[in-house]
């Protein structure tokens, strides 16, 4: 039957054109039986039908096209047939069988084909599983996307960069931003000014310009800010690419995913901050740092470390702590103790160290260690040094200054300490011997509790003056007993301060010596002036013998002498000189003799003698006297009644200045005598004052109560009385003066107790 | 001292003991070296006479013998006021200082007191005031 077939289509004139087209056709190509008994058959198939199906040209030409559908299918064939047959081409998708039983998808095509007076079908087929995978594909990725979309935490959107708007976000957009995507589709152009912050909106790529030279698939990343609907900043890093051209290949739209790296940008820029803190931190503190991991690879180091130890900056590119020690070890003193010290360190991350480290060039480094902590974790070690040549320096000859003190003070006798402002530092064992207190006690104490409280103001205003001199105080001891105390201060520079060195000298003894040296002084000085007193009356004495007994003496020898030359009546004239001076030499012999016995009865007795009874004595005795010059005496001995003295020697005292008042009244007015006793301190006085003729104190006031003096060309004035009354006033140990003025008159005071105070 | 020069100086005693100036009055005569003896009884009587007489030369003493203690106005008070009448006076006029003191102080005192030519002891005998006399020619 298939040769008929064949012969039957052999028989049509075929073009070769279209046998060439038929048999290299990629589409299926069947020519099937119309009508009649055998409709359905396929009477003619091209190689691709074949192959599609999996049969052999010559197994394909047996086929009914029922043998090429499922069975589901075949009920549609009389219809499709049905419907060819009124001439109509028919397209429809199917599912052919193929050899093996598998699917194949199909689209076809079937028309009417009248060859000959046959009513044939001539059915082309193209195959649609790859159409159909591809669109399966679609399908999936559609979906992937769509999943992609709604799983990414990302912002997921599509900007046209012609309209300038977001013309797609994913409902992602609604968590980020707080928008809708309808919402943010509605902004349109405001998407950009509502959104990006202000100092950002130069940075999303949304010009066609930025997209001109870039190549499919190239992404653009950038980093802005946009703000939450609820007003915060919130950091993107968004991810731009191509997604659309036009036809000019001008890219048109782009697709983008934005990230919230809010947190992790700010972590970003505060771990920036940070970093540039601890650098700047680093590299501006005195010490020299180096941070070692636990690897021993170096984590950091600033550049005083370099220079601290001489390194070569280049040796750090090395990053390795064990080349690094052994480079620079030998610079100092002990280098194994060192390289010991550094692994004891290595083994036990969790020690801390303080060492000195000793450069053979004299410098002295202080070098701290400590482990570097990352939460709880070690993770590594920090190293820090510090030049400290100059400080030891300073310190040790500030320890060596402070020993020899130390040495100076305790060897020391005086009490020393060194206070601040009052406040003890420091003592000696010699304060605290002299003071009652241990040293311990001492050392805090507020020093003025060793002055004497009356001494305290004394002692703070030599302390605020910085006085330098030694001065006397009193002290007290911790018992409370006072004792004398030189003080002697100076202020130091002591510790980056000023302080106070004060020494405290014991002085009592030397108190009592002065003490005693004083009253020694006091009996000395009575002694030496009482010695005086017997001095000038001593000289008194000599002149009076000098001169009161050789003047008659050498007269006498004159007489004599000239006697012997002459005769008769000048012989007569002599010898009456002669008996007068004879007498003269007698008279004074007497008064010298008065005066004598006066300064010899040292034991005359005191007896209490009143002041009146004296006076009226005396007054009597001169009574004839008073009522020729008609003179009037006025007395009071009210403040002082009596007197413990020697009556005569009182009696002669105020007969003798009584007397003199009246011989020496001046012619001119009535004389007028007062006498007075009165007490004047401790001592006891007699005042006898008149109007007289007085006496010029400058000329003759040294003469006053010598012997044989007279100051007043007066007749009766022989100058004795004063000088006699002298001599018993000081020998009673009382002292006579006078004050007076020419033509007003004189007033004597005696001072009966001057030198003999009870 | 134009005519007082070649003749026989005038002598001024001052002193306030009436015996010595009896008996130095009568020694200086005996020496026959006076031209005339003024007697004063202490040193205010003496200054009272010189200041009375200051350009009389005939009766201005040459030469006067002063006593150191007197009553009034004694020998140093004398010196003091003299010194101030000094340069009116007529003529220059030795001054002696005359004592029984023999306390080397009133010496020492005299000694070093320019207007006094010599400090003497008394009594003094002729020859002593005849030797003074001479002195001053």
């Amino acid at each position: 039957m298939l040769e008929q077939v064949h012969s039957s289509v052999s028989n049509v004139e075929m073009e070769p054109a279209f046998r060439a087209f038929f048999e290299n056709s990629k589409d299926v190509c069947l020519i099937i039986e119309g009508e009649g008994e055998r409709a359905g058959c396929v009477l003619l198939g091209n190689p691709a039908a074949a192959r599609l199906h999996g049969y052999t040209l010559e197994e394909f030409h047996e086929l009914h096209i029922r043998d090429l559908l499922f069975s589901e299918d075949l009920d549609l064939i009389p219809a499709r047939v049905g419907k060819v047959r009124t001439g109509e081409t028919v397209i429809f998708e199917s599912i052919h069988r193929h050899k093996d039983g598998s699917r194949i998808p199909i689209e076809v095509m079937a028309s009417p084909l009248h060859l000959n007076g046959r009513n044939l079908i001539m059915s082309i087929g193209r195959d649609l599983t790859e159409r159909k995978n591809a669109e399966k594909y679609i399908q999936e990725g559609e979906r992937f996307i769509e999943r992609i979309t709604v799983a990414s935490p990302d912002i997921i959107y599509v900007f046209d960069l012609t309209a300038q708007r977001s013309v797609y976000a994913n409902r992602h957009i609604a968590d980020v931003l707080g928008y809708s995507p309808a919402e943010i589709h509605d902004m349109g152009d405001n998407f950009p000014p509502m959104l990006i912050h202000p100092e950002d909106r130069h940075i999303p790529p949304y010009q066609e310009e930025r997209w001109r030279h870039t190549s499919d698939g190239q992404v653009v990343e950038s980093e802005y800010r946009m703000r939450h609907k609820n007003g915060q900043w919130r950091w993107f890093t968004v991810r731009d690419t191509v997604f659309k051209k036009d036809a000019a290949g001008r890219v048109i739209q782009i697709v983008g995913t934005a990230c919230d790296n809010t947190s992790r940008i700010r972590a970003e820029q505060s771990r920036k901050q940070s970093l540039s803190v601890l650098n700047a931190a680093l590299e501006s503190t005195e010490d020299g740092i180096l941070v070692v991991s636990r690897e021993e690879k170096i984590t950091a180091f600033n550049k005083k470390f370099l220079s601290l130890w001489s390194i070569d900056p280049s040796l750090m590119e090395l990053n390795d702590d064990r080349r690094l020690v052994a480079q620079v070890v030998d610079q100092l003193t002990d280098p194994d103790d060192f390289m010991r010290r550094v692994s004891e360190l290595y083994q036990d991350w969790e020690k801390e160290a303080h060492d000195v480290l000793h450069f053979k060039d004299g410098r002295v480094f202080e070098r701290y260690s400590k482990p570097q902590y990352i939460g709880d974790e070690i993770a590594g070690r920090v190293w820090s040094f510090r030049d400290v040549t100059a400080r030891e320096q300073k310190e040790a000859s500030l320890r060596d200054s402070e020993e020899r003190f130390k040495r100076l003070q305790e060897a020391s006798f005086g009490g020393i300490c060194i206070h601040d402002q009052g406040r003890i530092i420091d003592a000696n064992q010699g304060l605290a011997l002299m003071t009652g207190y241990t040293i311990d006690e001492l050392v805090g104490l507020d020093g003025f509790q060793l002055v004497a409280p009356e001494f305290r103001e004394h002692v703070a205003q030599k302390v605020r003056l910085r006085h330098e001199l030694p001065y006397d105080a009193v002290g007290v001891k911790k018992d409370g007993t006072k004792f004398h105390v030189e003080i002697q201060g100076k202020n130091i520079p002591f510790r980056n301060r000023e302080v106070r060195v004060t020494e405290f000298r014991d002085i009592s003894n030397r108190k009592m010596v002065e003490e005693a040296i004083r009253e020694q002084n006091v009996r000395l000085t009575s002694i030496a002036e009482n010695l005086t007193r017997k001095n000038a009356q001593l000289e008194e004495f000599t002149q009076i013998v000098s001169h009161n007994l050789r003047s008659p003496a050498g007269n006498i020898g004159s007489l004599v002498s000239l006697m012997e030359q002459s005769q008769g009546e000048e012989q007569q004239e002599y010898l009456k000189y002669l008996k007068e001076s004879i007498q003269v030499l007698l008279n004074t012999l007497n008064q010298l003799n008065e005066v004598l016995r006066i300064k010899q009865d040292t034991s005359i007795k005191r007896q209490k003698v009143r002041f009146d009874d004296v006076y009226q004595n005396v007054r009597q005795m001169l009574l004839t006297r008073i009522q020729e010059l008609n003179a009037e005496a006025l007395v009071d001995f009210s403040e002082v009644t009596e007197l413990n003295y020697p009556h005569i020697y009182l009696e002669s005292i105020m007969l003798n200045l009584m007397a003199n008042a009246l011989k020496y009244h001046s012619p001119r007015r009535k004389p007028i005598i007062k006498l007075r006793s009165f007490r004047k301190g401790k001592d006891v006085y007699l005042e006898v004052r008149d109007n007289g003729l007085g006496i010029d104190l400058v000329k003759y006031g040294h003469h006053m109560f010598k012997m044989r003096k007279t100051f007043h060309q007066h007749p009766d004035g022989q100058g004795l009385g004063l000088f006699l009354i002298k001599n018993q006033i000081e020998a009673m140990g009382g002292e006579i003066t006078v004050e007076s003025q020419v033509n007003k008159g004189a007033t004597f005071f005696v001072n009966f107790t001057k030198y003999s105070r009870p | 001292m134009n005519s007082a020069s070649h003749a026989l100086p005038v002598i001024a005693v001052v002193d306030d003991d009436s015996v010595y100036q009896f008996t130095a009055t009568r020694t200086i005569k005996a020496t026959q070296l006076a031209n005339q003896i003024l007697q004063f009884q202490n040193g205010q009587e003496a200054l009272d006479y010189l200041s009375g007489h200051l350009k009389e030369l005939d009766i201005l003493p040459d030469i006067i013998f002063l006593d150191i203690n007197m009553p009034i106005t004694d020998g140093w008070m004398f010196l003091e006021e003299f010194n101030k009448i000094k340069a009116d006076l007529g003529k220059d006029i030795l001054i002696y200082m005359v004592s029984s003191s023999i306390d080397p102080r009133d010496l020492n005192r005299a000694k070093s007191n320019p207007m006094v030519s010599d400090y003497v002891e008394k009594p003094i005998s002729l020859n002593r005031f005849a030797e003074l006399l001479r002195s001053r020619s």
